[in-house]
């Protein structure tokens, strides 16, 4: 499957990917986000912004998402920490954007 | 331009001795600057690079698969022209000529040799070396040997309540071992969290249902082949089946010191990760800051000042702009607890705390000139995001309004410098 990117530098980009991936993974892999703590929602490092085509298919945040979303400077209401995303069939083809470094 | 080499010419030979976290951030933030250079990475595990905390934690559990601990796929490096040789540590480095011979005999020339070579579990000399039931955890392999004993019931001692004694002792009792914790100081994380941490943790970790006893030290083992217990300080003789050996870490500085660069619990660096030779950089858990007298300051075993050393060390080396330094932070997670933690603290600094209504979440703030010097946040994600904001700002705080949980953190942020 692939996903469509835009990167901080504004570069677009279709990465290929497989079902059961983190998106974390597929984008800090790339040297696209810094996912310091690998993904256990510690360090918020890596955010994105979600297509609003493709907010509502994605599983809702849970309380801890939530939380570091709503101190993060550069949240939008389509923000996500892509270390809560699992990429699956269902979301081939899913658009994001990389937030910017806070 | 880089400074490596002649005018004109960037240093084209990278050499890494070490493949942990430093080092795969370092390849990547040479890659990402346009390094076209040749990369060589020796790895003295049989493992490309590999996250080293879910091993006391998800790997430990079993919620996680080995091969989701790779920090980056096989493919990146074949694609990124890595030469990686895993499972051969490097032997010697000669300086002069500018080379390492690797396990194999073989030499290699660099133009910038990078030293990424982390630690070892710090053992006891009353420890036998082979003695089985004995275990340590740093490695993959350590956590697969650790989760092949485990079973209910399994008695387990844990020495020191560190991290890794914490972690592991969360793990090993959801897995249905009975735990005891054994710490020689008055408190488990004694010398890096506020008191009140220690205490939150305690009572989580006794709630579980094990044993944590401080101001417990171990003056023997029993046990010939096998393990069998210990006695303690006290003359206490616990029965065991397993020890878990957590009392730090140890910098691998043999290679460094053989090749003549200043150490001192670690291979000594500037703010750019760069030895006491020029054409040589250490970084990650190895690396110790050269203070301005030339003694060593704080060595910081962490994944965040191997990332960020890392990418200090890249842009040096390819003469970018180099990052500013950040505040150091770092995470555990024991149980449902989740710590957070950015800023180092003075040892026996004042804490204040507040605590949320509801008294789930707690937070320690450590000021300095009335500015926040470092934040201590167990289970309060939200205020650790703020508090890094709250110490790159340096503003003035008033104590009353940080630790009154009415008043949103944030809101205490001043606009104006940000």
């Amino acid at each position: 499957m692939k996903i469509s990117v835009i990167d901080r530098a504004g570069q677009a980009m279709a990465l290929d990917c497989d079902n059961g991936d983190r998106l974390m993974d597929v984008l800090a892999q790339r040297d696209l986000v810094e996912a310091t703590c690998g993904g256990e929602c510690s360090c918020a490092t890596c955010q994105v912004y979600v297509d609003p085509a493709w907010v509502s298919r994605l599983p809702p945040q849970d309380e801890l998402e939530l939380e570091l979303l709503d101190e993060l400077l550069n949240a939008q209401g389509n923000s996500r920490l892509a270390c809560q995303i699992e990429l699956s069939d269902e979301l081939d083809g899913i658009a994001i954007t990389v937030a910017p470094a806070e | 331009m880089s400074k490596h080499s002649l005018p004109g010419q960037a240093a084209s030979r990278v050499v890494i001795v070490g493949g942990g976290q430093a080092a795969a951030q370092l390849i990547g933030s040479l890659r990402s600057h346009g390094f076209a250079g040749h990369i060589v990475m020796f790895c003295d595990e049989d493992m490309l690079p590999y996250q080293r905390p879910p091993l006391s934690k998800k790997f430990l559990l079993g919620a996680l698969e080995q091969d989701k601990l790779l920090i980056r796929k096989p493919a990146y490096y074949s694609d990124h022209e890595v030469d990686v040789r895993v499972g051969c540590p490097v032997l010697k480095i000669d300086s002069a000529a500018r080379q390492v011979v690797d396990a194999n005999h073989q030499t290699s020339d660099y133009d910038v040799l990078v030293l990424a070579t982390g630690g070892r579990p710090r053992s006891l000399p009353m420890i036998a070396a082979d003695m089985a039931g004995v275990h340590y955890l740093r490695s993959v392999n350590d956590t697969l040997a650790l989760r092949t004993q485990v079973r209910d019931g399994l008695r387990v001692i844990l020495l020191g309540g560190g991290y890794i004694g914490l972690e592991t002792a969360a793990s090993l009792r959801t897995l249905g071992c009975q735990v005891q914790v054994l710490e020689m100081q008055s408190r488990v994380l004694e010398r890096t969290v506020a008191p009140q941490i220690s205490q939150r943790l305690l009572e989580e970790h006794q709630r579980q249902g094990s044993q944590i006893r401080c101001n417990l030290g171990v003056a023997e083992i029993v046990g010939d082949q096998r393990f069998q217990g210990v006695v303690t300080n006290s003359g206490e003789h616990i029965e065991a089946d397993l020890l878990l050996v957590g009392v730090g870490m140890q910098a691998n500085t043999a290679l460094a010191e053989q090749a003549g660069l200043e150490c001192d619990d670690g291979i000594l660096v500037d703010a750019l990760g760069q030895t006491s030779s020029p054409d040589i950089y250490a970084i990650g858990d190895v690396a110790r800051p050269r203070l301005p007298d030339g003694q060593g300051g704080v060595r910081l075993e962490s994944v965040d000042n191997a990332v960020q050393s890392a990418n200090r060390a890249a842009a040096a080396i390819v003469g970018s702009t180099v990052p500013a330094e950040t505040t150091p932070w770092f995470w555990s997670d024991q149980y449902t607890s989740k710590l957070q933690m950015v800023g180092l603290a003075p040892g026996r600094a004042t804490w204040l705390e507040r605590v949320s209504s509801d008294g789930q979440r707690l937070s320690c703030f450590c000021l300095e000139d009335g500015r926040l010097r470092a934040a201590q946040c167990l289970n309060a994600a939200g205020d650790f995001i703020v508090a890094k904001r709250l110490i790159a700002s340096a503003q003035r705080l008033d104590p009353a309004m940080l630790t009154n949980p009415s008043i949103a953190l944030r809101d205490l942020v001043n606009k104006a410098s940000e």
